[in-house]
């Protein structure tokens, strides 16, 4: 590490560990720890949002796929603006009216028995903790080579200090320490497209032009490598499109604000983030294969995941070099940060306080709760990838979408929007999105590490396992519908939830409107 | 807080389910829309070279269409957020409601066992509320 990076990255820490540190002050509560208590603004937490899916994999790893392999690698980024207006659309201000803390609070707002909650608390702790494994697997790698320090001091300085921002900034040190980790990445992404224009007679349609004639416009083009990898690409979109709207550490954002109105507010502005910061991608990544060259970006790392470094130091010497790695390792450490509160919420308040004290748990004992869940869940993420660096765990990630996708997903949208559906079917079709999830990842080329060997041709489970999941929901709650007075009341908690999740207020416990609202 | 007296009751349930349908009817055909819009492209550069050629130099079909659904999306953002606002005017009371109920409670564990506790008996209140107070239900 020259003297830069180490300036730089020291004072990244520095200011993490001062917004921790005020955090700290005001985290109090379990409200607090869990979802801020409700109190970020609305911009803020969508510039939070924004920050939490403009990850090291999408600064890093998706300018590096469209550098080496043309338009195919801006799959990645075109679907996120397109994930997060469906989110607008249908789940984000229902979120915020049903749900406290989790996504199992706006499931037991229709379905009050322990099994669905258990299984979105399952699916939930489940898609988390292999998330944060292959986050950290992939981020400790990503450290020892931009900082060139071992592998197990990169797990370990991410380690301690996803821990420290946690334990005691909860929610508000993770929202905040996105927040500026987001400003700062935006200002880095614009520092480079300008550098990158100014290289190009500041016409962003030379660096297309230049990047044609380079590869005979086989950059610009879609590439199509045969029926299994074309059915590989369509799943993989598919699956992370919707896998989004049933990822819990993104959907709980929508929780730590106010009111259904804030909520909208954070998918507009995190929408916006996304459009104007991931439109740039392609001029930056041509940028990157005509200033750095395919092969150096090769050389330096097989997937390209250095390639943005690497247009830094050719752009702008080792300072620049050394702030873009710094900004990639605050937005590794923001986003584990924000998988491990939402594993917290999981663990403390779905299994702890609901299923295991059936909500009689005073805050204090499950603020403790909270608290070691962070310790427990970051020091076996620890560990997992202290044992994994030389495993292959790219199917984790995969698998962790897929099953977002394919049991959270239908789980919410039919507890939310389908008059129909009952607790058996949730839980079925929750458990069969799981299963097949797993079964055909279990059986995929990316498992085996290789085609040979597997089963199956394809590794992104999404196109077969997301229908499976709300089919067998689908069926399941047609097989076990109510009869007589249960189905009346089901559907007066219906209409009931339909309201709330619209309004922010049950119908039922209404207030006065009469002088208010006139 | 004022009391919601029977008479405004049968208004106010009116007004809540008129404002479900009304966000159904504006939400419903733009999942559709960007669904179909966005697996379109899936599909067609995926699955066939349609948007394989060259609009003018240096720039593909398959890049115009990839470019067109960040406008798209930022244009459907806009007017959902510009409509919602309008069904919130159109339908005050439901809006106020709310923020009402959500300011009303500074502690959110508070509020879910009271919400809790009200579960059992909720489903006959929708359609014969009685006249209550929240502040009062909360014991304040």
């Amino acid at each position: 590490m020259n003297t830069e990076s180490a300036v730089l990255f020291l004072a990244l820490v520095a200011v993490t560990l001062y917004i921790t540190y005020w955090a700290g002050k005001r985290n109090k509560s379990v409200e607090t720890h869990l979802v801020a208590k409700g109190a970020i603004a609305g911009r803020q937490n969508g510039v939070a949002i924004a920050g939490d899916f403009i990850s090291a994999a999408t600064f890093l790893g998706t300018t590096g796929a469209i550098a080496l392999g043309g338009f195919n690698g801006f799959y990645l980024a075109v679907y996120i603006p397109i994930s997060y207006l469906l989110c607008l659309l249908l789940v984000a201000e229902p979120l915020r009216n049903l749900g406290h803390f989790t996504l199992g609070d706006v499931l037991a707002s229709r379905f009050h028995g322990d099994g669905v909650r258990a299984a979105i608390a399952t699916a939930s702790v489940v898609v988390s903790l292999l998330y944060i494994v292959a986050q950290f697997v992939g981020a400790a790698l990503l450290v020892q080579l931009l900082f060139g320090v071992k592998y197990w001091q990169a797990a370990g300085a991410i380690g301690l200090l996803t821990l420290i921002y946690t334990l005691f900034g909860g929610m508000i040190a993770t929202t905040y320490i996105q927040i500026v980790k987001t400003a700062i990445l935006l200002f880095c992404g614009a520092l480079l497209l300008v550098l990158v224009l100014a290289k190009f007679g500041w016409n962003p349609l030379t660096i297309f032009q230049e990047a044609g004639e380079a590869t005979k416009d086989a950059a610009l083009k879609p590439v199509r490598k045969g029926t299994a990898a074309q059915w590989e690409q369509f799943s993989l979109i598919f699956g992370v499109t919707l896998g989004v709207l049933g990822l819990p550490h993104v959907m709980i954002r929508f929780l730590t604000v106010r009111d259904g109105a804030a909520a909208r507010t954070s998918a507009v502005t995190a929408i916006w983030i996304f459009a104007v910061f991931l439109i740039t991608l392609p001029f930056v990544s041509y940028g990157a294969m005509l200033l750095v060259g395919k092969e150096a970006i090769v050389k330096a790392s097989k997937g390209g995941n250095l390639a943005m470094p690497q247009l830094a130091e050719t752009l702008g010497g080792d300072l620049l070099l050394a702030f873009v790695s710094a900004v990639a390792f605050a937005t590794i450490l923001a986003a584990l940060s924000g998988l491990v509160i939402a594993t917290t919420g999981a663990v403390s308040h779905d299994i702890y306080g609901k299923l295991l004290r059936k909500g009689h748990v005073d805050h204090t004992r499950q603020l403790t709760v909270a608290r070691a869940t962070t310790v427990i869940s970051v020091a076996i993420s620890m560990l997992i990838a202290l044992a994994a660096q030389k495993q292959n765990v790219a199917f984790l990630a995969t698998l962790a979408i897929a099953v977002a996708a394919s049991a959270n997903l239908p789980a919410l949208l039919f507890t939310i929007y389908w008059r129909k559906a009952t607790a058996a079917g949730i839980t079925a079709g929750m458990v069969a999105g799981l299963v097949t999830a797993v079964v055909i990842i279990l059986l995929s080329p990316t498992f085996h590490g290789s085609a040979e060997g597997a089963l199956l041709p394809i590794s992104s489970p999404g196109i077969i396992s997301v229908p499976v999941g709300f089919l067998v929901m689908y069926l399941v709650s047609l097989a076990t519908q109510p009869k007589g007075e249960a189905l009346a009341a089901a559907n007066r908690l219906f209409d009931r939830i339909q309201v709330q999740a619209v309004t922010g207020i049950d119908p039922a416990k209404t207030v006065d409107l009469a002088g208010q609202g006139r | 807080m004022a009391t919601l007296d029977d008479a405004n009751r049968p208004v106010l349930q009116r007004a809540h389910t008129d404002m479900v349908r009304a966000r159904h009817r504006l939400v419903i055909p733009m999942v559709v829309g960007t669904l179909a819009f966005f697996f379109l492209q899936q599909v067609l550069t995926n699955f066939t070279s349609v948007l394989d050629g060259l609009v003018f130099d240096g720039m593909t079909w398959a890049y115009v269409y990839a470019f067109a659904q960040f406008f798209f999306v930022v244009i459907l953002t806009t007017i959902y957020r510009r409509r919602m606002q309008q069904l919130e005017a159109q339908f005050p009371s439901a809006a106020v409601a709310g923020a009402a109920a959500a300011a009303h409670y500074d502690d959110w564990t508070t509020m879910e066992t009271h919400q809790t506790a009200a579960e059992g008996d909720g489903d006959e209140q929708f359609e014969h509320v009685q006249g209550t107070r929240l502040d009062e239900e909360d014991g304040r």
